[in-house]
Order: C-alpha cells, then structure tokens, then sequence
C-alpha cells in the first residue's frame, strides 16, 4: 500500500497546471528533435538547462525527462517513414518499419510504435517505482567482465538480425567492429587509423555513418531503380492498428517491455542493446522468421516497447545512487545540483515529492507523447505520398545539416558520403546494412570491457569464466550461437546428402 | 576598363579608410555585433558549464548576444586549433580549460595552435581543485591508510580516470609520485563511469573533480583529501594533501576566457573588466562556492602567467604519467 500512497503523492505533484503544461512542451521539443536528425536530445538538454534555473526543481526535470523519451520516440517516426533513424535506440525499427511503410501500413506502423511505447513505459514505471533500489544495487555488481559478456551476448544476436545469407551478417557485423576500431586506444591513447587525420582521432561519429548508411545509400538505390522512383507508397491501406494485427503485436510488446526494463538498467548501452535484443527474441519466438525484414509488425513492436522500457528504467541508476547511465541523465544530474539537491538515496527520503513526481510525470509524458503523435501520423503518412523527387532532395538536405551539426564541422559531412557509397555497394551486395551498425556500436564497448576487466584481473582470462553472471551470459551466447548455426549445419548436410544420391 | 579600376581603387581606398577608422573607435564601439564563443568540448560538460554560466550575464553587459558554438574533438584540439585562426577582432572568443591549453601540448605532437603564442589571455573564470575518494566501504579512512595499503601492496590497487591522458589520470599519477606508491592506471570512457566504478568498489581510488562530492555528501564514497593549497569551502573537515604529508599535488582544473592573438588590448582590457566584475557578484559568488570553485579577480597578465606556469608543470607530469605522445 506504500507504493500506492507514494504513487498518489507523485500524481498530486505532478498534476498541476504548470507542471502538465513543462510536460508537454518536453515532450514536444523531444518529439521535433527526434524527428530531425543531428540534434540529438543531449545537445537539447544542455541548451535548455538555463532556462530551467528559473523554474521550481520538479518542473524543471520533468521538462528534461520529457524531451529525452520524446526524443526517442521522435527518432522512430523517421526511421518507419524514410528510413532513417533519428537516434541510436531506434536503428532496428528501420528493418521492418520501412518495410512497412513501403507495403502501405506506415500508419499501423506508427501506431504500434507508440501504443507500444505507452505500454512498455507504463509499466517500466511502475518497475521503478516498485524496485528502483535493489534494481540498482544489481546493476553495480556488473564489472568490466559482466558488460563485456553482455556484448558478446548482444554481437551474437546481431547474426540474428539478418535475413537471408548468415555469411554476409558476419562479413558485414566484422566490417562494423573494423570500423569501431577507428580512434584512440583507451588503455595508452594511441591514435589508431586514424591517418594522421584528427577528425578521426575521436573515432568516425555515429551521426554520420547512420545518415551515408541508412539514408543516402537508400536514396541511391530508390533513384536507381524506376518502380522505385514513385511515391514510397502510392496506396496507403489503413491509419489505425486493426484486431489480427494487434493480437500479432500485443506478445511482442510484453517480450519488448520486459527485455528493455532489465537492460535498461545497466549504465552504458543498456537502454541501445535492449531494442538489438528484443529484436533477436522476436525473430526466435517467430513461427516464421522469414518474414522479419518484409515488414513483419513484430519487428516493430518489440524494439520499439524495448527502448522506450529501457530509456524509462536508465533512470534508476541516476535516482536511487546519483550515477548517470548516459549522457542526458549526466545533464539531469546537473540540473538537480543547480537546485541544490543532492543526487542519490536521499532523494527519496528528504524529497519524495520530487522522486514520487518525477515518476508521475514519466506516466503522464507517455500519455502526452501519444495523444500528441496519434493525431500526427495522418500527417505523416501523407508525406509518403509526396513524389519522389520532391521528397529525396529534402532527406538530403536535412540529412546533410544533420551531419554537420552533430561536432559543427564539414568532416563529417563528407564522411556520411563516404558512408552512403559504402551502403549503396552493400544493398547492392545484398548485405544488411544494421548489422554492421550493430558491430560499429558494440565493438568499442566490447574492447574497453575485455581490456578493463584484464587490467583489473592482471591480465588473468578466467575472470570472465569464475564470475558467475558473466558465465551465464557466455553461456547464453554459446546456446544461442548453437541454435543459429544448427538449420545452417543441418541444411548443408542435406545438400550433402542429396548429392550422394 | 578604366572606369572599373578606378572605382575597385576607390572601394578598396574606402576600405582602408574604414578600417583605420574602426580600430580608433573600437574601444568605444566594441563590441557592435554579436560575439561567438567556442566551445572546443560537447553540450554538458564542465568547459560547456563554464561557458553558459557567462554567456548570460556577460551579454547583458556588452548589450550585444553571445552565442555559444561547440565544435568538439580530439579533446578540446579541433576547436581550439579552429579558433585560433579566426578574426583577432573580439568578435570570437575560445572557454579555454586545462586539457587543451596546458596538458595537450605535451600529449600531442600535431596540435594545430601553439598554446601561448596564438592566444590573448582575458580572464580567468574560475578553478576547482580535485578530491581524493575512495569507495565508502574501503578499509582506508585517511590518506595516510590509503598510502599504507599500496606500499604494502605495491602493483596490488587499482586508481581509476576518465582516460588516458585525463586530468584524472594525471592528478592520479602526481599523487602516486608525491605519495611513492606503485599502482594500476584503470581507463574508463569518461568521468561517470569511473565514478560509477569507484562506487561500486571496482577500482581502489581516484583523484577526482568536484563532480564526486554528491557521492560524497549521499555517503558512497569517502573524501580523503583535497589536492589543492588551501581546504576546499564544500568540504571544510577534509584535510590538504599537504597537511597529511604528501606535498606539493596541486590540482586546479582552470576555465578562462581566451582570445585569439592580436586581438587590440583595448577589448581584452574591457572584457576582463566586465567578467571579474561579474564574478564577484554575490549570486556567482554563491554558486561558485557550491561548486568549490574559486574565482580570483587577476587581470589578463596574471591569468596569461597562471596558464604558461601550468603549461610548465605538466610537461614532467605528463611524461611521468607514461601517456604517449601521438599526431
């Protein structure tokens, strides 16, 4: 019942007029940045702290809390229509909801983005309100050895993602952790391939190899082909999610909600690896995985409940201890000491106004997020229908701007180009695309880990087999690796078999 | 032809004109358009801190907008390198810090800028010293204990930055040397996962900002020591490493306005004067203070000699710490 009364407390704070009204003009901001991309919700927040000095505490994080998960639900919204995802967290929902955008179903896909968004918010909140403590008790225990198994975990999952030849899934996340290579070694600081170029010391941004990958190479392809060259959807079937589809998509959001919860918590690449694993379930649970990357709602539903569950319950590290999971609760932090509240298990105790609030309003943004983009996406269907080339020059224009703005610097501009040729000659080649970004992601995180934890263990590798939470994660990797491979084995036995015949 | 020349001759001559004229008036004018300031870091760290702390208020005095532009990389080069070749006209102005402007120098063989000659030092905003933490649970309650365990140890604990080449890394490695303890450098990707880490009781100790002290005061980690020449004002009980018997580690992580080099001393003269005025205010006063930061009123010349005797210090500390120099 204390859960309930805190519960009342936080609504009672959060339901007022002033705070709904910061609600939904987080909320708001986050959606339009999301949608371009470039301007992620760091750069956002950071501008925008200022401008909270003068307001009271709550109000104030409940406008940031707003524009972070707006912004990742913005970031979807361009993923579905044009193939670009405008954040990190939202690179899966490319898969299979362009695909679905292009078969006609963008809205379906749009509303089950953000039905499955609501949902998987809801109840991450509810899991922080419940168990925010232990949960991050737990997730202090995770030492270099857990998160670089973790990435193991993820990088076999990443085989999964791909459709179609197992080879070139590999070929392709190899490439990706090739390029993540790129930049300063973090145990001596070393420029690595960087080519005596000091835009690459920092390594190659993300910003601009999704833009070159994902959208240029895209257009390239569209422009090429003459069927293609029309509107990306001349007939659009229905705006609103039907009965068959959302019983297809209702398990995926709970699998979605739960995966994302749990990751989420863990402080770096816990709330990205949750949509690339969800996905992974997914396309195991299937009954027919062939249908993932043709436009299978599933693949939507679940990443997208993923990473909006996962960027809800990254905010249990910052709640309960003080410690950022990433850099917009570094910058939520900031805020909060500007206020002169102290981060960490005080909140609780001294200010549960604030905590019990800050938890309300994640309800009530989630609410808003919907009610806000619900409306939008006949609009944004519509956009679909625009011809072509009206349509491209616009993304590339944006695109372009997007690349830039992420350091202000024309490098990376020229890098997203380098990075469209690479895209279009790997569609070309049939070779997926995400996986690779999968690779670019996870690699430098895996090799910080494995390093880490070797210097921690002395250069001793048994350390990832004697923990018993980083076995069972390697294990995890083994079996799911086995389960993969085996049709392949057993396919190629067959053939084997039928030519001795 | 000939009417085409005379009238480029007769702008050109204009030009000129206009020119000297501006550089007469400019003390009086300055500043007639808005002001950029870079910011050779991302939105959100301490240097972008620093730099939206002023902008505000500074605007307000010179009646004119600072924008604020971040152009990161390389850990503060590009930008800094960018900024000094623009325009000598106080029109840009760089939120200079210690990694860019007095460790890089030694770190990187192709900086792009030298770090005295192609700068105007204006004002210093403010300085923060480091603390030593441990985690809550560690068995060390004092520096003297914490020193104790490592040479009993030696090679055995573990002391954590936010990379090579960090100021973390650096502090650690004063420390280590002032102290004579032999321990291993733990690299994490930035200052709140290794804070994270410390925490969590996964590395030993660390030499670390004041971004540590909420760990501090919510009681999930111990403040041992602070690295400066005088008790921190957040921190009033916490002895000086000096005071513990480990002298001479001094850690003032620095911001400053800078300008590039050549710029007419009549601006860099008004602009330090409006920025200490600022920075004595008590409202700055106040927030400076929960921050542990201290702001000191020095003119561009004591500012400028503060920065060339910290480039100074670094170049042993740097070479100390191992970090190797790359292009």
């Amino acid at each position: 019942m204390d859960l309930l009364a805190n519960l009342a407390l936080g609504f009672g704070a959060a339901l007022t007029p002033l705070n709904l009204l910061y609600a939904l003009l987080g909320t708001l901001v986050g959606t339009l940045i999301g949608v371009l991309p470039g301007i992620g919700p760091v750069a956002t927040v950071a501008m925008l702290l200022p401008v909270t000095y003068g307001l009271p505490p709550l109000t104030a994080l409940i406008m940031l809390a707003g524009i972070y998960y707006g912004a990742s639900y913005g970031g979807s919204t361009t993923a579905i229509l044009v193939n670009l995802p405008g954040e990190m967290s939202s690179v899966i929902t490319v898969i299979d909801g362009h695909q679905m955008a292009r078969q006609g179903r963008a809205g379906v896909a749009l509303c089950v983005a953000a039905l499955g968004s609501l949902f998987a918010g809801c109840v991450a909140t509810m899991v922080i309100a419940a168990f925010a403590p232990p949960l991050a008790e737990f997730a202090l225990r995770f030492d270099a050895a857990e998160y670089f198994s973790l990435m193991v975990l993820g990088l076999v999952s990443a085989i999964a993602l791909a459709h179609g030849s197992l080879l070139r899934a590999v070929l392709v996340t190899l490439l990706g952790l090739l390029l993540g290579i790129v930049g300063t070694d973090p145990n001596t600081g070393i420029a690595r391939f960087s080519f005596e170029i000091p835009e690459l010391m920092d390594g190659i941004g993300f910003v601009a190899i999704t833009m070159g990958l994902f959208a240029f190479a895209e257009i390239a392809i569209n422009l090429e082909s003459a069927a293609r060259r029309g509107a990306i959807a001349e007939r659009i079937s229905r705006l609103w999610i039907g009965w068959p589809e959302f019983r297809q998509a209702f398990p995926a959001v709970l699998r979605g909600t739960a995966v994302g919860s749990i990751l989420g918590i863990f402080p770096g690449g816990g709330a990205t690896l949750s949509a690339f694993a969800s996905y992974t379930v997914e396309k195991k649970v299937a009954k027919d995985p062939s249908r993932f990357g043709k436009g299978a709602i599933e693949g939507v539903a679940g990443p997208e409940s993923a990473n909006n569950a996962g960027a809800q319950t990254s905010f249990i590290p910052m709640l309960t201890l003080g410690i950022p999971s990433n850099a917009v609760m570094a910058l939520m932090i900031g805020a909060m000491i500007i206020h002169d509240i102290q981060p960490g298990p005080d909140v609780i105790r001294k200010q549960p106004e604030l905590f019990w609030g800050l938890i309300a309003s994640m309800w009530i943004g989630n609410v808003m997020l919907v009610v806000l983009n619900l409306p939008l996406i006949g609009i944004w269907v519509r956009l679909l229908r625009v011809p072509y080339r009206l349509l491209y020059p616009v993304i590339v224009l944006v695109c372009t701007i997007g690349a830039f703005s992420a350091n202000n610097n024309m490098f990376d501009v020229w890098v997203a180009m380098a990075f469209g040729a690479l895209g279009y000659v790997l569609l070309k080649l049939d070779c997926e695309p995400a996986p690779l970004l999968l690779g670019y992601i996870l690699g430098p995180m895996l090799e910080d880990n494995l390093r880490r934890a070797l210097v921690l263990s002395r250069g001793d590798f048994t350390v990832f087999f004697t923990r018993p939470v980083s076995l069972a994660m390697l294990l995890a990797a083994a079996a799911l690796l086995a389960l993969v491979l085996a049709p392949a084995i057993r396919r190629r036995r067959d053939t084997v078999f039928a030519e001795r015949e | 032809m000939e009417r085409g020349w005379r009238s480029t001759m007769q702008r050109w001559c204009l030009g000129v004109a206009m020119l000297a004229c501006a550089a007469a008036a400019l003390a009086q004018t300055y500043p007639s358009k808005p002001i950029r300031m870079i910011v050779p870091w991302p939105p959100g760290g301490g240097v972008d801190t620093a730099a939206r702390l002023i902008s505000q208020p500074l605007s307000e005095r010179l009646g004119q907008p600072i924008v604020i532009e971040n152009r990161p990389g390389v850990a503060g080069n590009l930008g800094t390198a960018q900024f000094t070749k623009e325009p000598a006209d106080g029109y840009t102005l760089l939120m200079g810090s210690l990694s860019p402007n007095a460790v890089n120098p030694h770190l990187y063989s192709k900086l792009g800028f030298d770090p005295v000659k192609d700068f105007e030092f204006v004002a210093l905003m403010y300085y923060v010293p480091s603390f030593l933490v441990v985690p809550a649970n560690s068995p060390a309650n004092s520096a003297k204990d914490l020193v104790e365990m490592a040479r009993k140890n030696p090679g055995k604990l573990n002391f954590g930055s936010g990379g090579v080449g960090s100021s973390q890394h650096l502090f650690g490695v004063m420390f280590n040397t002032a102290a004579k303890i032999d321990a291993v450098h733990v690299t994490y990707k930035g200052t709140a996962p290794a804070e994270a880490a410390l925490v969590a009781g996964q590395i030993d100790y660390m030499i670390d900002p004041p971004t540590a002290l909420p760990f501090v005061t919510s009681g999930r980690m111990k403040a041992l020591a602070v690295a400066s020449k005088q008790r921190s004002v957040s921190l009033p009980d916490v002895p000086t490493l000096d005071e513990v018997g480990i002298p001479g580690v001094y850690t003032s992580t620095f911001y400053g306005i800078m300008a590039p080099a050549g710029t007419p001393k009549p601006i860099v003269d008004r602009l330090n004067k409006e920025i200490n005025a600022i920075l004595q205010t008590p409202d700055m006063q106040a927030r400076l203070a929960k921050a542990s930061a201290q702001s000191h009123n020095w003119s561009p010349q004591e500012f400028a000699d503060f920065v060339k005797g910290e480039i100074e210090r670094y170049r042993e500390i740097v070479r100390l710490s191992g970090a190797k120099q790359v292009d």
